[in-house]
């Protein structure tokens, strides 16, 4: 401010040289890069256990105390979706396909695969009128560490129904150290272990259809869906 | 890639030529640096290291836009094509006001340059991309304090507003609104044509064929790239800028640009139902949607005349320079 014009353009060494030693430091870190080909957009990490999610996505997941009916890939939204008829294993002898609870499971197989309209895809699949919208938080112990803080699940839970059929549906993007319906959380979550460990967070959508009585009320299947979710959680913590 | 690098070595070139003109008079320090102009070496310097920590990035992200190689996010930002090189333009044109400015530090401008190496060398590659603006920001605050900084802000602007990032990700899940709009009215417009049309949510079922208006055809990029583009027009045309007419301009550029997309996919609907593939192709992936958005863009010049003459030309009063009114708003 007190210098003139016309030396303004010699700048103070020190000042000078401050900035010229922070751009000198990145410059010979990143110099070897110019030889190896090493950067930062070139080095995104890697999604590890690819098999495992691989395997969710052909034979679907097998739950402790569940029977699996049937299993199939289908093609939802231009991608693939295991979905899976389940009932408790007490019922395996007797239960039909109709009052089955459907278990669609779309982990992320690749990269670039994000997690991003899955619920409107699955309305458009459907083809069903959704109401009752709202969320539904539940916990489940920490699969990376026994001491550590229980995970929270912040699902959306809505009813689904058309002529043929109405169901409870609970619904989320699972990963291993968290979960929750809105795509946002999962992001953050895989930045900061990207920032941090250099390590991908893989993500597999669940959408749990369970049939009710048509036009059910949701509220009193609450307990059943917060109980197969845990179940759901802790098995896919497991296997990723 | 030969584009850009084209365009630095020519900036280089003239940097180093208008530095030997201007030093060509001065007595000479000594004979071995006869023909390098000393008074400018830190600047160039700086420079020098930029482009060595900049320069692939920068082939990058080209390569990425020019060959949409780059994810579909960061091609969200491919009026960086055209936004770097004006940007580039706008700093050369301001190096006399830069050096008639008071040597003054703003010590944000320290801390912007530490967060940037920091951003530079981690593992995230848009805290990398991001750090470009807020390196040169640091560089403009450290040297030349607020002053140099608001002097280059509009520059500065376009760099950080052409910087690849995951926003068109994170709003992807909010277009779902826009997209009930869009699929509706062009069923609108297709019924009445005389074509049988259902719409449902986000889907157009034409002759049994099924048209999804996902979110990344919801048109933002349109929306984005036709509002940056505005921006450089305002700058580059000199309109006198008053609030009435930002009023009036921005607004129309975001309506413009969805009417536009609304046409766009009706006419995809009504390709892909009446089973015209390749025109299906030609527009949604082939240069047919190229062309689209250019005639869109250039309809921004008669948009911006217009808004110009329903706001007159003789009030100077309200007008101010865009450079007074970004100082206004930082």
């Amino acid at each position: 401010m007190i210098s003139s014009p016309q030396d303004s353009s010699q700048s103070p060494l020190p000042k000078l040289l401050i900035a010229l030693f922070i751009l000198a430091i990145a410059t010979f870190i990143t110099l070897p890069n110019y030889f190896t080909g090493n950067w930062a957009w070139r080095r995104v990490p890697q999604l590890e256990n690819v098999k495992a999610l691989k395997a969710i996505q052909t034979v679907g997941l097998a739950l402790p105390g569940w029977h699996t009916l049937k299993q199939d890939r289908l093609e939802i939204g231009g991608h693939k979706w295991s979905v899976q008829a389940i009932v408790p294993e007490a019922e395996a002898k007797t239960a039909t396909l109709q009052d089955a609870t459907l278990l669609m499971l779309r982990p992320q197989t690749w990269q670039r695969d994000l997690p991003q309209v899955d619920w409107v895809d699955i309305n458009g699949a459907q083809r069903w009128t959704a109401d009752s919208m709202q969320s539904l938080t539940f916990t489940v112990p920490n699969a990376v560490s026994s001491t550590g803080q229980p995970i929270e699940i912040e699902a959306r839970f809505l009813r689904g129904w058309h002529e043929k059929q109405t169901y409870a549906v609970l619904q989320w993007y699972a990963w291993k150290t968290g979960g929750s319906s809105a795509p946002r959380s999962w992001f953050w979550t895989d930045q900061f272990s990207q920032l941090r460990d250099r390590r991908r967070t893989a993500w597999v959508a669940v959408s749990i259809l369970m049939p009710i009585q048509p036009l059910g009320d949701i509220d009193t299947h609450k307990p059943q869906a917060e109980a197969l979710g845990k179940l759901v959680q802790s098995t896919l913590t497991r296997a990723l | 890639m030969s584009v850009v690098s084209l365009f630095f070595w020519g900036i280089l070139r003239l940097v180093l030529l208008d530095f030997i003109n201007q030093n060509s008079g001065l007595p000479m320090m000594q004979a071995r640096f006869k023909r390098f102009p000393m008074r400018y070496l830190p600047e160039i310097t700086i420079f020098g290291l930029l482009l060595v920590l900049y320069t692939p990035m920068l082939l990058h992200w080209y390569d990425g836009w020019l060959h949409k190689n780059i994810s579909t996010e960061h091609e969200y930002f491919s009026h960086g094509l055209i936004g770097l090189p004006f940007a580039a333009y706008l700093c050369w044109n301001r190096r006399d006001r830069w050096l008639q400015l008071p040597n003054q530090t703003h010590p944000s401008g320290f801390i912007l340059l530490l967060i940037g190496t920091a951003f530079y060398l981690s593992n995230l590659t848009d805290l990398v991309n991001l750090s470009l603006p807020v390196m040169l920001a640091g560089l403009c605050l450290w040297f030349k304090g607020l002053p140099g900084f608001r002097l280059q802000a509009f520059p500065l602007l376009l760099v950080f507003l052409a910087t690849p990032n995951e926003i068109p990700y994170l709003i992807a899940p909010y277009t779902l609104p826009l997209q009930k709009f869009i699929a509706g009215t062009a069923g609108f417009i297709l019924v009445q044509f005389g074509m049988e049309v259902r719409v449902e949510q986000i889907y157009l079922f034409v002759n049994d064929q099924i048209v999804e208006v996902a979110p990344y055809c919801a048109g933002l990029k349109m929306v984005f790239t036709s509002l940056y583009v505005g921006l450089m027009l305002l700058q580059w045309t000199g309109t006198q800028i008053s609030r009435d007419r930002l009023l009036l301009f921005f607004p129309g550029i975001i309506t413009l640009s969805i009417v536009a997309n609304i046409i766009r996919n009706t006419l995809l609907s009504f390709f892909h139902g009446t089973g015209q593939e390749q025109a299906f192709e030609w527009l949604h992936d082939g240069w047919g949607g190229d062309l689209y958005s250019t005639c869109l863009l250039i309809l921004l010049i008669p948009l911006l005349r217009g808004v110009e003459q329903m706001t007159g030309n003789d009030e100077p009063d309200n007008s101010e320079d865009l450079d007074d009114l970004e100082i206004d708003q930082a």
